[in-house]
């Protein structure tokens, strides 16, 4: 019984590549979706064993497009992308891809891979996995560094992100209208609840969680 | 359609390509009007490589200067196909298909 496989890929050529190496390997019968609408046709009209779906499939990408579909009890999904950050993977597979693969691989790896999810393991391309590694680290500190942050009152948090700035204490102090002493306090008490020894260790904490610009990556419970 | 040069039946198409599955799409795309040879990208010598093979038009996935030197020297047509789709249209294989068909009569038309 061959295995049947949607390639999922705004690509025409990638498809058709990736459908001429599946047919001279043998035991595929390949689909073709150019798009999330024409992917969920065809995984109803199909019922694929396997998808391989590229990271940008319009019009959601391929994490959008894994919220759509069943990969409790559907197709193995397999994402795969040309030059993927660790980030993007790490998405893709918290999404429910059982595996990444890269569209630089040679045919025969592709099928390989393919192979390998079909077994019930996860396809990843070696070259992937230190950045996933890197990022899965990252990702965890910044949830560590949000807890702590989470103790921080409102004010606390607006003069750690003044210092995360550069700012010194007495400009801290005429910023926010109060005197230097209390900045001082503020700091003292900022450095107790996160735990760190210095203003330069807490302003790393500070730019781990809300990134270098400040910009907020998850909603503070004040 | 005959050769020009090298006497060859059908004409001969070198892909250049930095992401194999897509040098066998346009292989694919190309399948009956020409004969496919695919090139890795970081081939060593590619410049002599593509001397020698004489093809009749060039495929690449990505900038390469090789290709383009040879294309200039030699009036082959070369076509860069995108490998990266972001913010540039790559093109289906069946327009790929008229584009290089279009262009092989032009060069015949000519000589």
């Amino acid at each position: 019984m061959p295995t049947r496989v949607v390639v999922a890929d705004p690509v025409g050529l990638f498809r058709a590549g990736v459908r001429s190496a599946l047919e001279r390997a043998g035991g595929f019968v390949v689909f073709e979706a150019v798009d999330e609408p024409t992917l969920l046709a065809a995984v109803q009209a199909e019922r694929p064993e396997l998808v391989l779906l590229d990271l940008h499939l319009p019009p959601l990408g391929a994490i959008g497009t894994l919220a759509h579909l069943d990969v409790a009890s559907g197709p193995r999904v397999i994402a795969w992308a040309l030059d993927p950050e660790g980030d993007q993977v790490l998405a893709a597979l918290s999404a429910g891809a059982v595996g990444f693969l890269t569209k630089d691989m040679k045919a025969d790896s592709m099928v390989r891979g393919l192979h390998t999810a079909l077994d019930g393991q996860a396809p990843i391309r070696r070259s992937l996995l230190i950045s996933v590694i890197r990022s899965f680290q990252k990702a965890e500190r910044r949830d560590r560094y949000g807890e702590r942050a989470i103790k921080l009152s409102s004010r606390e948090l607006e003069v750690l992100g003044l210092i995360a700035l550069g700012t010194r204490n007495r400009d801290i102090a005429d910023q926010l209208e109060i005197s230097e002493f209390t900045v001082k306090r503020h700091v003292q008490n900022i450095l107790h609840k996160l735990n760190v020894p210095s203003r330069e260790v807490a302003a790393h904490i500070y730019r781990s969680v809300f990134g270098a610009e400040g910009t907020p990556r998850f909603a503070v419970t004040l | 359609m005959t050769r020009v040069g090298g006497g060859r039946l059908r004409p001969l198409v070198a892909i250049v390509c930095f992401a194999p599955l897509m040098a066998e799409g346009i292989a694919s795309a190309l399948d009956g009007i020409a004969d496919a040879r695919l090139l890795p990208a970081d081939v060593e010598d590619l410049a002599g490589l593509l001397r020698t093979l004489d093809p009749d038009a060039i495929v690449v996935d990505r900038e390469c200067r090789a290709a383009h030197a040879h294309s200039d020297e030699t009036g082959v047509p070369l076509f860069v196909v995108p490998v990266e789709s972001a913010g540039t249209e790559v093109p289906s294989p069946e327009r790929l298909r008229a584009l290089v068909v279009g262009s092989l009569l032009a060069v015949q038309v000519r000589s």
